[in-house]
């Protein structure tokens, strides 16, 4: 007796095959195909049993290797009896499987496996209900105990017994479909194909196209295929070898003509066969399931009613954000004072040492005015990041992130951008570089270069951290969550127009839709937001001690030279003058636009620059941000936050652009864009403010 | 069930839950039958975000990116139609 072990990858089929054939196996591979074949035989009373185990598959359509062995396998073979391995956990996936070995032979044998997975996700599953829908016996098995697996083989050695076949009521087909079928059935009966296959699922093959149909393929017996080649690894196990004998086209062709015609595409005939399928086995579920859980709405499904709603979605989504600024500047407003005042004392202490042990003027500034200022600029507002990463994080692991992206989908619609494109955009709020990376998986080119363009305008996460600096430093208190907030509300509106403007650029076609997986709410664990914050920041500071430190020493070296020159007369100066005429319509002074400059390569270095420019202006006992608080205003220092926030993020994300569009005239166009659009919303900012009695 | 998500996938976006309501089936069979689709080539389930650049490396032991500074937020796992789902729904649209 030839009995097939089938089911899906994971079932537990090994484990049922081993505990049956215990040493009793040979491995080898299926003819011409990569795929493992393995067999056993069993003794049972007076039976000689060989079992098959096939490879695990979701379906017996043409699409791999192993689904084409399995299904050749149960037309060829014809096996006496198949047990069909079903896990109860995730059954609607696996009778898909069982339907679809029913339409090949009617002696099928279930057996339920994981009923202790099932049943601990409260599932509980009628087998004999379950049986009766779709009348063959079913046999409920723990394989990994090895309990059931006795009573699997004793049903399956009764069914491949029985002379006669149970019948199962076929599954349904829509009219639209079953007249077609049976069109097909009509023109295949009597052919030599007919004799072969089951009719009816030589019909539905025949109209989806099937490859594999309509080629024959004859075994080689055993003993030719020794003599032809001794391998001496070859495995002794592998009993037959098929070789291609023939591909003919079976009758029909007029009528699939006729149906592509009709809209009926091999693609449409597969389709609608599988969606029968699916909706029978959801049809037929409830007869046999019950779901303990499943009817009462968890939180999570509670909550994404309020979260995800298009109308309240958006609010709470606003006023969160809000609330997180609001922390990130409240709470760090003290800490960062404290930092300020223990880099301005460790700057006393350390010059002080300096001048005692009698080290030259010049080495002396170089500390002061140039590490300190600088690098201390930055380390100042450390607190502050690390509160905001930590919230960053809070929202990442609790579940929100990803619905604040998932609302964010409608905006795209608006701007007639593809849905995956916001999911880019969002990565650029932790880095603009492998966000451009990830406009990859964009199909339509278009769709990936204005993806890629508008990529700069979101503020990534150093860039957010000097801005909440520089807002700390002049809009202290609550007024500087509001402050930021319009920051991102310019930068997002900005997004929004950009795509439009670089739509009619580009002529990029239709977006498409997507369905989202959205994780479950939880609690965020200490754990998941301490990570990456530590990590996050650790990060900062560690580009504070390399690329800042040797950007502030280069910056103060401008602009202490030549020696002994006033501050406008450096090389910074002079630098700063040559740029001036682009400054002063938006009241920018030459430090600004030094620290603008400086800015190209890292964003982070902007804010180390102007501790420099500024600190070596003002007294020694300032602090850097009543340093900067005195030479503008707060008008002007919006100004300069707005065109900080748009222009080019960093020389890494150009760099990227130009890799990944492989085009210097885009990347080109990309940072004419940015600082264009910067400046000119700047110049809008400032002169609107001015008017507005700013 | 099959030939619905396609035709919700091809106008427009949701949540697995929103689909789930929307078409009248439990989430579990709607995952079901989005990855029998995706084997037979329709829809394709894609994962965003989570990378670092080539360039900048990743620290084994805390998996951030390190030299571009920031790993991207998270991984928005989502499902699209093909070329293929979206040829065929544009024909089943049509007829
Ligand atoms: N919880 C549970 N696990 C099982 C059961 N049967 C098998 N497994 C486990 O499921 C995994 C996959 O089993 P395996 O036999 O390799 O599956 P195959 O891919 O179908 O051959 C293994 O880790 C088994 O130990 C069961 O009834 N309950």
């Amino acid at each position: 007796m030839k009995i097939a072990l089938i089911g899906n990858p994971n079932v537990g089929k090994s484990t049922v095959f081993n505990a049956l054939t215990g040493s009793n196996q040979q491995v080898g591979n299926w003819a011409g195909k990569t795929v493992e074949r393995k067999s056993g035989s069993i003794h049972r009373d007076n039976d000689e049993i060989e079992l098959i185990d096939l490879p695990g598959t979701y379906s017996l359509t043409a699409y791999s290797q192993e689904e084409i062995v399995t299904r050749e396998y149960i037309l060829r073979e014809k096996p006496d009896v198949v047990m069909a391995m079903v896990d109860a956990s995730n059954i609607e996936r696996n009778l898909y499987l069982v339907l679809q070995i029913l339409e090949l032979t009617p002696r099928v044998v279930i057996g339920l496996n994981m009923m202790d997975l099932a049943k601990s996700a409260g599932i509980t599953i009628h087998s004999n209900r379950l049986a009766q829908a779709l009348n063959v016996p079913v046999v409920e098995i723990v394989a990994a105990k090895g309990k059931g697996i006795n009573e699997f083989l004793t049903e399956a050695i009764r069914v491949g017994k029985l002379k006669s076949e149970s019948v199962w009521d076929e599954i349904p087909y829509p009219d639209e479909l079953e007249k077609r079928i049976q069109a097909m059935e009509q023109l295949l009966t009597g052919t030599i194909w007919a004799s072969k296959y089951p009719l009816r699922w030589l019909a539905i093959k025949r109209l989806e196209q099937d490859p594999e149909i309509g080629q024959t393929w004859q075994s080689i017996p055993r003993s030719s295929q020794r003599n032809k080649k001794q391998d001496p690894c070859h495995d002794a196990g592998d009993p037959l070898k098929y070789v291609l004998q023939e591909s003919v086209t079976l009758p029909g062709e007029e009528l699939l003509q006729a149906y592509e015609i009709e809209g009926w595409s091999k693609d449409h005939f597969e389709m609608a066969v599988a969606d029968a399928k699916y909706q029978y086995i959801s049809k037929i579920l409830p007869e046999f399931r019950v779901h303990e859980n499943s009817a009462k709405p968890t939180w999570t499904d509670a909550l994404d009613k309020w979260i995800l709603s298009p109308i309240w979605g958006y609010p709470i989504m606003f006023l969160i954000i809000s609330l997180v600024f609001w922390f990130s500047f409240v709470a760090s407003a003290p800490l960062g004072g404290a930092v300020s005042e223990g880099m301005a004392w460790a700057a006393e202490v350390v010059v002080s040492l300096l001048q005692w042990s009698h080290v030259p003027e010049a080495a002396q500034s170089l500390v002061r005015d140039g590490i300190f200022a600088g690098v201390g600029a930055v380390l100042a507002f450390v607190p502050q990041i690390a509160i905001f990463f930590a919230f960053f994080s809070i929202l990442q692991d609790s579940g929100y992130l990803a619905r604040a992206a998932f609302l964010g989908d409608r905006f795209m619609q608006l701007m007639g951008l593809h849905g995956k494109s916001f999911f880019s955009l969002v990565s650029g709020f932790g880095c603009n570089v492998p966000a451009i990376m990830a406009t990859r998986t964009l199909e339509d080119p278009k769709d990936r270069l204005i993806t890629m363009l508008i990529n700069p305008l979101i503020p990534c996460v150093p860039r957010l951290g000097v801005m909440s600096a520089v807002v700390a430093a002049f809009f202290p208190g609550s007024r500087g969550a509001l402050i930021m907030i319009s920051l991102l509300l310019i930068s997002l509106l900005l997004v929004m127009f950009s795509a439009l403007f670089l739509r009619k650029v580009v002529q990029q076609k239709e977006r498409s839709a997507f369905v989202m997986e959205l994780p479950l709410y939880h609690i965020p664990t200490l754990r998941n937001v301490l990570m990456p914050t530590w990590q996050k920041t650790y990060s900062f500071l560690k580009r504070a001690w390399t690329f800042i430190l040797v950007a502030s020493i280069v910056v103060w070296v401008l602009s202490s030279y030549p020696q002994g020159a006033p501050m406008n007369a450096t090389w910074a100066g002079k630098m700063g003058e040559g740029l001036a005429f682009i400054g002063q319509p938006l009241g920018f002074d030459w430090r600004i636009m030094v620290a603008i400059v400086f800015g190209f390569t890292a964003k982070e270095t902007t804010l180390s620059t102007l501790g420099i420019l500024y600190g070596v202006a003002a007294d020694a006992s300032q602090s850097i941000a009543e340093a900067m608080t005195g030479a503008m205003t707060p008008l002007g220092a919006y100004t300069f936050l707005v065109v900080y926030m748009l222009y080019i993020p960093c020389l890494a994300s150009v760099v990227t652009t130009y890799k990944e569009s492989k085009s210097l005239g885009w990347t080109s166009f990309g940072i004419a864009y940015n600082l264009i659009l910067s400046f000119v919303i700047g110049w809008l900012v400032f002169h609107g403010g001015k008017v507005l009695g700013f | 069930m099959l030939t619905s998500i396609m035709e919700v996938l091809s106008c427009k976006s949701l949540s697995m839950a929103q689909l789930a309501e929307e078409l009248g089936y439990s989430v579990r069979e709607l995952e079901s039958a989005l990855e029998q689709m995706e084997h037979m080539g329709y829809v394709r389930r894609e994962v965003l975000g989570q990378a670092c650049s080539p360039s900048c490396g990743k620290d084994p032991s805390s998996g951030e990116c390190e030299g571009c500074s920031f790993l991207s937020p998270e991984g928005f796992a989502f499902w699209v139609l093909t070329e293929r789902g979206q040829i065929l729904s544009g024909q089943s649209s049509g007829k």
